[in-house]
């Protein structure tokens, strides 16, 4: 009976070691943290869900799969030396909002099935790897805890201090804990103080690979209190001697963002990081030495020591400024390297196992990134987009590289998700031979602060373009002085709305442009959270710009909110008013009295809209007149004016040269335009608006069989050869669909020619 | 044999030119017995029509719309024939609730629909009147293709519209892409294979364009298969183009962005912004300015995450062009050249149109009116604006054939 089956979600249903119940009791999100976080926002908004979402949800604070995470070979010392000090520190937490991670931890056993389902692969690539290496197979779960007893002088010394760490932590923790999401916020969000300047440069040249990968950690973190910077400083330097080196860039970004809001514990943290990598390096200096006995040497892995002296190097030859950061970037290039060659060396195996999977290689879906310096030879296969990567805007500190983080592999993080059902044998016993590329990484944890909540539709008013020419709008026009218009063209310029308007619709818009004087100070010309119609330019005067963290403008003192910067003659704003209504996200308020241009969307829009109407409507026209096109529907006019492209040619501009091949035809739009042909002086056709040429190039390769020289400075819309036939396919089917005969009646036979 | 019941029940309904409007003062107490057999008549056939759902072929598709047996307007029908059980979702002028019939008969008890209700007011507030009729007639004439919400009936009262709309128990794609962070390629291909089928069938044979295509629209039926929703944005082009900006900031296209006119091509381009979304997790273009998203967008430059399979990029490629020219799925050969890309190779169109081929999400469920594959939502808020009287006269001609 359906009734009576447990809530298991089908995603769930090949394990049966899991339990149904969430691992993670629900939380209420708090609606401001999850503005600021969306990665906690998301896990626990869904920990509503029965089922897997809550389990996938909980096993981010699961130190099991901090266990696993863990890949390099000092693997199970130092996995075991975090959980050690992990588990003293959920010991000691008192009453936190969020629940401490050992609270909702599951019996160990369940951990690794869990992991599996949720990671894929990964912990058993990790488990493979990690004992393949020197034999230290106490990465999973039980194994780790008997091995602690036992283990080296830095686990032990490491743990204890944890303890102590987490000790003296509990005594101050409510408060600490209580204000950890917030606290951590910037680490999602731009700051100011992570990012120094980047706001202000230029709108398309970002560094590449910028600055922000630091606030982008590319695997989950066990806990992320465990970084928080209420912990002891020593906490965190002994937490980074105990890590793997590549694993070291990744708490270390968390510390370095810690640094960033509580100078005072950088100032201890960076200088403690720093001597412990020295130490660490003196001792593994001389050759490799292979390890005694891993349970009671301090002895370091060779490839550990390779890696760091391979740092060293960099560090010497690039002598950076931000040491943490250079090291993270070094560890991160290297780590995925490792990975991609790896993958690749297993694509090749494993190739033609049926249906392919996605699986990205590496924590990231964007591949390395390679910010100068390093060159090892396995990263430039992961280049191949780099080129790409200006695209992003530099004030969009938060959107790609924010995907560094991402997920697993390609594998479906549920069982039975895996698309056909019929494959799913096949891919988990392909799974075994993943590579450690597939990251066991939370795909519940998305560090990218790309908002996963659902997202809201937007519209405009409705603009009908019929009605316009019913009612004869035209756009208000407000004189202005030719150095005010200088000064509000060079002000939009930037944006990219009005970098696209031809110039009739930009003088439109320019005119449409109405002045609006601020007489005196403190006059909020924008309000956060109402709603917007429209866009201003600063003709004089200044204005503060405030954000409160509410979201809207509050009453009261502080009701502004933090102000966030300024803006003066030039500068712009609320231009997102020209799309659709939506909230104003600042409040703008004059210092001194000011003036201002306005324009309001409906107008702007409507400037846009009739513009490019007529011009489609114009286009139509001109089509209809061409015999050779004679025969398109409607519908495949429409796309042709759709495709048509405008130009301008200054007087005396030789538009098409006789005995040249053909590729594009011709409408002129405005102007005016002579026809010569070789041999005859005068000029033997003249073209005026609406006449079109060169249309035979939709045709045929044939040399042009005369030259066209604008007159005046003319106009044309124009359409290439391979633009038409991708739109509608060849010309001469097109042509076929006339009667024959009815061709050669109408002066153009091209087919008969072609005959 | 429902079809004929319709069809008399219309035709029933029609030959009372004066309708009786649900709340018109003093009606006829004759004619108001007769309104009730109607209603009824209708009641029953809404509880047989579910259980002969079933999705129409595609030539019975491509027939006159007004033949089909759903999708009608009724005048007789009121919120009090059904029982509001749960919302499913939320809109800015709009709630979808899980209903079943009030008071049901022979069997009917277990007959859940969807009921989105819109609210005059806040219609005409949020200037959506056009996008609401423009709703309500794509439905109707959309209702029975396999891929799309079936609207079932449409009905009005003083101060709501009404939409009966069947149930997809198994919820929004984007829930199940948010928890599994990303697609396989297999999962990917099925999903946007049947959005092929949606976009061909409303392009080609409808002239829709839908504008507003993203996860958080497409359902999953009980079998498994998508069910695209809300049709708030669809409009009919056919070859004219339109302007008013709607859609997602992430999935808007850039010539909706600059305004120079957009058509059936807007769903091209979110389709690419889609495959991306499902392969990688999130959509290529973000930020949290929304201003940089749009000038990402009409730069046009997509990132791939470098693992990303050459035909899956060759598509998204494709399909995020920004010059609509070049664009798959506009130029010549329409949805036909996207089915053909290599991406597709292994989907069998024909069976995939017929639901033959096994979706790889299916919902477990304990019953049809399982809701717990939707999340919760606040209760609808108190102290809403009334309708009045005043409003009535001005607008209540523009939701006359609703």
């Amino acid at each position: 009976m359906s009734e009576k089956e447990p809530a298991i979600d089908v995603v769930l249903k090949q394990s049966s070691h899991v339990s149904p119940k969430p691992v993670l009791g629900p939380t209420k999100p708090d609606a401001g943290a999850a503005q600021k976080v969306p990665t906690r926002c998301f896990s626990t908004q869904h920990s509503r869900h029965r089922g897997p979402a809550s389990l996938a949800g909980g096993c981010d604070r699961q130190l099991d799969s901090v266990g696993v995470v863990v890949l390099s070979p000092l693997t199970a010392r130092l996995s075991l030396a975090l959980k050690l000090g992990l588990a003293a520190k959920g010991m000691a937490e008192t009453a936190p909002q969020r629940p401490p991670p050992t609270a909702h931890r599951p019996p160990r056993h369940r951990s690794a099935p869990l992991c599996r389902i949720l990671g894929g692969r990964p912990s058993l690539s990790a488990a493979r790897r990690a004992s393949s290496r020197g034999g230290q197979a106490a990465v999973r779960g039980a194994g780790a805890r008997r091995a602690a007893p036992a283990g080296g002088d830095a686990a032990g010394r490491a743990a204890r201090r944890g303890h102590r760490a987490g000790g003296e932590r509990s005594q101050r923790s409510p408060r600490a804990a209580v204000s950890d999401p917030v606290d951590c916020a910037p680490w999602h969000v731009k700051s100011p103080a992570a990012a120094p300047g980047s706001p202000h440069l230029p709108a398309r040249a970002p560094p590449r690979r910028p600055a922000r990968r630091h606030c982008v950690p590319s695997q989950p973190f066990p806990d992320p209190s465990l970084y928080s910077h209420h912990r002891r400083p020593q906490f965190f330097a002994c937490c980074l001697l105990a890590l793997p080196c590549c694993s070291v860039h990744h708490y270390a970004l968390r510390i370095r963002h810690c640094v960033l809001c509580r100078p005072s514990h950088g100032s201890s943290v960076i200088p403690a990081l720093l001597a412990s990598l020295a130490n660490q390096r003196q001792r593994s200096a001389g050759p490799p030495q292979p390890l005694p006995s891993h349970h009671t040497s301090m002895s370091l892995p060779p490839d550990y020591s390779n890696e760091i002296s391979a740092l060293n190097r960099e560090i010497l030859k690039h002598s950076p400024q931000d040491v943490l950061q250079f090291c993270a970037n070094f560890f991160q290039r290297r780590l995925e390297s490792q990975r991609a060659e790896f993958l690749l060396s297993q694509h090749h195996s494993t190739q033609g196992g049926g249906m392919a999977e996605s699986t990205f290689p590496g924590s990231n879906p964007f591949g390395s990134s390679p910010s100068g310096g390093l060159s090892t030879a396995g990263m430039h296969r992961l280049e191949e987009e780099e080129e790409n990567d200006t695209v992003a805007s530099p004030t969009a500190q938060s959107f790609p590289r924010s995907t560094d983080a991402a997920p697993s592999s390609g594998e479906s993080p549920f069982g039975n998700f895996g698309g056909f059902q019929s494959q799913a044998n096949s891919r988990a016993a392909a799974s075994k031979s993943q590579p450690p590329s597939s990251l066991p990484m939370d795909p519940q944890s998305f560090p990218s602060n790309y908002n996963m909540n659902r997202r809201t539709s937007v519209s405009a008013e409705s603009l009908n373009p019929t009605s316009s020419l019913n009612d004869n709008w035209t756009p208000p026009y407000h004189q202005k002085t030719d150095d005010q218009q200088t000064r509000l063209k060079q002000a939009v310029s930037g944006n990219f709305l009005f970098s696209h308007l031809d110039d009739e619709q930009s003088a439109q818009v320019l005119g449409a442009l109405q002045e609006k004087p601020i007489p005196t100070k403190g006059i909020k010309v924008i309000q956060q959270g109402d709603v917007g119609d429209y866009f201003y330019v600063v003709e004089d005067g200044h204005f503060d710009i405030f954000v409160n963290k509410s979201g809207k403008l509050e009453p009261g003192p502080d009701g502004l909110g933090n102000k966030v910067g300024s803006v003066g003659p030039g500068g712009s704003f609320g231009e997102l008013a020209l799309m659709y209504n939506a909230p104003r996200a600042a409040t703008v308020a004059s210092t001194e009295p000011s003036t201002l241009w306005a324009l309001d969307r409906v107008t702007f829009r409507r400037i846009l809209m009739d513009s490019a109407f007529q011009r489609r409507r114009m286009y139509e026209g001109f089509l209809e007149e061409v015999p050779l096109l004679s025969s398109l529907t409607p519908y495949e006019r429409s796309k042709i004016a759709d495709a048509l492209e405008t130009r301008k040619f200054p007087a005396g501009t030789t538009i098409i040269k006789e005995g040249d091949v053909g590729e594009s035809f011709f409408i002129l739009e405005s102007g005016s335009a002579e026809v010569y042909k070789r041999g005859i002086d005068k000029a033997v056709n003249s073209y005026k608006k609406g006449d079109y040429f060169g249309e035979l190039a939709l045709l045929n390769d044939a040399p042009r069989a005369a030259s066209v020289v604008s007159n005046t400075e003319v106009k044309v819309a124009t359409l290439g050869k391979d633009g038409f036939q991708r739109l509608l396919g060849p010309v001469e089917g097109i042509m076929r669909r006339n009667d024959p005969s009815k061709l050669g009646t109408e002066g153009v036979d091209p087919l008969a020619k072609g005959k | 044999m429902a079809s004929a019941a319709v069809h008399k029940l219309l035709h029933h309904e029609r030959s009372h030119p004066d309708d009786q409007r649900d709340e018109s003062p003093q009606p006829d107490p004759h004619e108001l017995d007769a309104m009730e057999r109607v209603r009824d008549d209708e009641k029953r056939m809404l509880s047989q029509w579910e259980d002969t759902k079933r999705p129409l072929s595609p030539t019975q598709m491509h027939g006159d719309a007004s033949r089909k047996i759903v999708g009608h307007s009724s005048r007789v029908l009121r919120q009090q024939d059904f029982e509001l059980i749960k919302t499913l979702g939320t809109g800015t002028f709009a709630r979808v609730w899980l209903v079943s019939l009030a008071s049901p008969k022979d069997g009917a008890a277990t007959k859940v629909f969807a009921l989105k209700i819109l609210r005059k007011v806040d219609v005409i507030r949020l200037k959506q009147v056009e996008h609401v009729r423009n709703e309500r007639n794509v439905l109707a004439r959309v209702a029975g293709h396999p891929f799309i919400t079936t609207m079932v009936a449409s009905f009005q009262d003083h101060d709501s519209l009404y939409m009966l709309l069947d149930y997809c128990p198994g919820g929004e794609v984007f829930s199940y892409l948010r928890r599994a962070r990303r697609f396989n390629e297999p999962t990917s291909q099925f999903y946007a294979a049947e959005i092929v089928l949606i976009l061909e069938f409303l392009h080609e044979s409808e002239g829709v364009a839908y504008r507003d295509l993203k996860p958080e629209n497409i359902l999953i039926d009980a079998q498994g298969h998508l069910k695209l929703v809300d049709f708030g944005f669809a409009k009919k082009v056919d070859n004219r183009e339109t302007y008013t900006l709607c859609g997602t900031p992430e999935y808007l296209a850039p010539e909706v962005i600059r305004n120079t006119g957009h058509g059936c091509a807007v769903d091209w381009w979110a389709f690419g912004i889609l495959v991306y979304e499902f392969l990688v997790g999130q959509p290529p273009f973000w930020d949290q300015n929304p201003m940089k998203i749009y000038e990402q967008i009409v730069e046009g430059r997509v990132r791939y995450p470098s693992a990303m399979s050459a035909d899956a990029r060759d598509l998204i490629a494709g399909l995020c062009t920004v010059d609509t020219s070049k664009r798959l799925g506009n130029i010549q050969g329409g949805a036909r050249t996207v089915k053909e890309h290599p991406w597709f190779r292994n989907i069998d169109w024909d069976a995939l149109y017929h639901r033959r081929v096994q979706g790889p999400i299916v919902p477990h469920l304990r019953g049809p009116a399982d809701t717990r594959n939707f999340d919760e939502y606040e209760p609808e808020p108190e102290g809403r604006e009334e309708y009045s009287a005043d409003m009535r006269d001005r607008w209540d001609e523009c939701f006359k054939d609703f």
